[in-house]
């Protein structure tokens, strides 16, 4: 038997420290395969819950922590994924080039943007945000040539995954690859709010004007916020490209936009597992109720908002919390 | 040329035909202990914001250890020395008192940009956090939500936020403001503690903070320097008299 020494016990004792940094990616990526093994019929669904996590992400990123509020994320979305797709069909078909280019896009819309958008408080800089997305909606939807119009941009089989997987037609490679990188957006974003940087973004969004005063560059820092948001979302959008081979003008419509909304509140805004948790919700009630009642099926997410906004601070996400910390509680006494 | 902590010349605000500022000058020497007083509405706290940088003035300049800082964003003036604190309360109340002050210290530098450094690992930061809350009283606190502190203690707060920048000048706006009797007390002591090198500029009401903390005192009424000079003189002068027997006997 090994002698265990201090050395080893505090080596030991670091590696779980650090092992442990990464649990909440550990813990996503195996939702992940079990929604795969859940659903093995429908990966093009279970693909499409992927993305709408990653776009939620990228909103709780702008609003649950820099508190800029926006009604056209789907702008930062729309635009990565058009650029991911013209990219695609035009220059290169190689999926991860694709997703950088989504990023790319979808950073430089939000940054220029950004001087629009910031400066301005509330119901103003909500409108403007709306506008940008409606004024991108329009020119995609009048540049046919490049964009398709209203028939949408025909997609283009990415080329091979690392030169090595080939993407099927039952959408395995595209549920794993789509997986995994949700799963390093995840873990990017979660060292963010958890930096320097993400206590910044959390201080401007509680009192801007105490920001200014301790001498943060309130403007700068948050620009430099809604262009990460809008590297995300145009990831987000790049994969929607790249998964579902078609990028729609939906894709930067004014439903999208809310959509993504609701899924952050119905989840909890602030907390990124909010984001996860509320647009798996969504898309789940979305596709069963849909299936049941094609037409009445916003009713179910219409309850469950009212439910949620009304009883829940915090979303289910919060709740969830609170009832393991309950459970907990009572367990111990 | 002049190396006073903060200097005003020839300060003017209006706001349309309304004179907020007309034409104020004061200095504020390296360890100044000055106050600001004069009644409601004689345009302290609108003096404050012109030397901070939170309004522009309309004529004038604002010079900082010698600079003129005139158009200097707020945010850079603040990065410069030049800190305040608020005569309501801002604090980031869901946060603990030792992460106000972690949000305090990381502006001033650079470090607001690191991002994958968590908080907690950014080299000093913590034993400066340790070092803040020492100097304020507030270590048996540090886990405490500011929301959760009594009112005196958030004023200690807002102290402690305001020389995270380690300020070369510091306003100190109504500190005691709302703050009952009894807990006045440990915010003088911590004014009186203040480092020698550190100019400040006490806004204050309340006659009996003033002159156990200024040596001198500028009167402001109706937006111009009616005086200046030492406590001594202040309190003997008859206008400053009428101004505070006459209407604010009894009100506060």
């Amino acid at each position: 038997m090994a002698i265990t020494t201090i050395d080893a016990v505090v080596a030991r004792s670091d590696r779980k420290a650090r092992s442990s940094e990464l649990l909440p990616e550990i813990a996503l990526l195996l939702a992940g395969a079990a929604l795969y093994f859940a659903m093995p019929e429908d990966l093009g669904f279970a693909t499409r819950i992927l993305i709408a996590a990653l776009f939620a992400l990228s909103l709780d990123f702008v609003l649950g922590f820099a508190g800029i509020v926006t009604l056209g994320h789907a702008a930062l979305f729309g635009v990565g994924a058009y650029s991911a797709g013209i990219f695609g069909l035009k220059v290169a078909p190689d999926p991860v080039l694709g997703l950088l280019i989504g990023a790319f896009a979808g950073a430089v819309v939000a940054l220029a943007s950004a001087p629009l958008v910031l400066r301005s408080h509330g119901l103003t800089s909500v409108m403007i945000t709306l506008a940008i997305a409606q004024l991108l909606h329009e020119i995609a939807s009048k540049a046919r040539k490049l964009t398709g119009g209203d028939d949408g941009l025909p997609g283009v089989l990415p080329s091979k995954l690392l030169g090595q997987f080939e993407f099927d037609f039952l959408g395995k490679t595209g549920y794993w690859y789509a997986l995994v990188v949700v799963v390093i957006c995840f873990a990017i974003l979660r060292r963010l709010v958890h930096s320097p940087f993400g206590l910044t973004c959390i201080g401007i969004r509680e009192d801007r004007v105490r920001m200014l005063a301790l001498g943060s560059p309130v403007m700068k820092h948050l620009s430099i916020a809604y262009m990460i948001g809008g590297a995300f979302a145009g990831v987000a959008g790049a994969l929607s490209a790249q998964i579902t081979q078609v990028v729609g003008l939906n894709s930067l419509s004014f439903s999208h936009s809310a959509e993504v909304l609701v899924m952050l509140v119905l989840g909890g805004i602030g907390r990124l597992w909010g984001a996860v948790a509320g647009a798996a919700v969504f898309m789940l009630v979305h596709h069963y109720a849909a299936a049941a009642d094609p037409l009445r099926w916003m009713l179910v997410i219409g309850i469950l908002l009212l439910v949620v906004v009304l009883a829940m601070p915090g979303g289910l996400w919060g709740g969830a919390e609170r009832l393991v910390q309950m459970l907990r509680a009572r367990s111990k006494s | 040329m002049s190396s006073a902590a903060l200097q005003v010349k020839g300060l003017c605000k209006t706001f349309g035909a309304l004179n907020v500022t007309s034409n104020v000058d004061l200095t504020l020497e390296v360890g100044a202990r000055s106050a600001l007083i004069g009644p409601n509405g004689a345009g302290k706290t609108t003096l404050i914001n012109l030397m901070t940088g939170a309004l522009q003035p309309t004529a004038g300049e604002v010079r900082l250890g010698g600079q003129d800082v005139t158009r200097v964003p707020q945010a850079q003036r603040a990065r410069r020395g030049l800190a305040r604190t608020f005569q309501i309360t801002r604090l980031f109340r869901s946060l603990t008192v030792a992460d106000n002050i972690r949000m305090g210290i990381l502006q001033r530098a650079d470090a607001r940009w690191g991002i994958f450094r968590p908080t907690r690992a950014v080299p000093g930061l913590d034993e400066e956090v340790d070092n803040t809350l020492r100097l304020l009283n507030l270590t048996d606190r540090a886990a405490r939500k500011v929301s959760e502190l009594a009112y005196g203690e958030q004023r200690l707060v807002e102290l402690a936020l305001a020389l995270c920048l380690k300020p070369r000048v510091l306003l100190l706006d109504e500190p005691a403001a709302g703050v009952p009797q009894s807990e006045s007390e440990v915010i003088v002591r911590a004014v009186e503690q203040l480092p020698k090198d550190l100019a400040v500029l006490l806004i204050e009401h309340d006659m009996d903070l003033v002159f156990r903390l200024a040596k001198d005192i500028t009167v402001l009424v109706a937006g111009a320097v009616l005086m200046q000079g030492s406590p001594q003189d202040v309190a003997s002068d008859k206008r400053v008299q009428a101004l505070y027997l006459g209407d604010s006997h009894g009100s506060h």
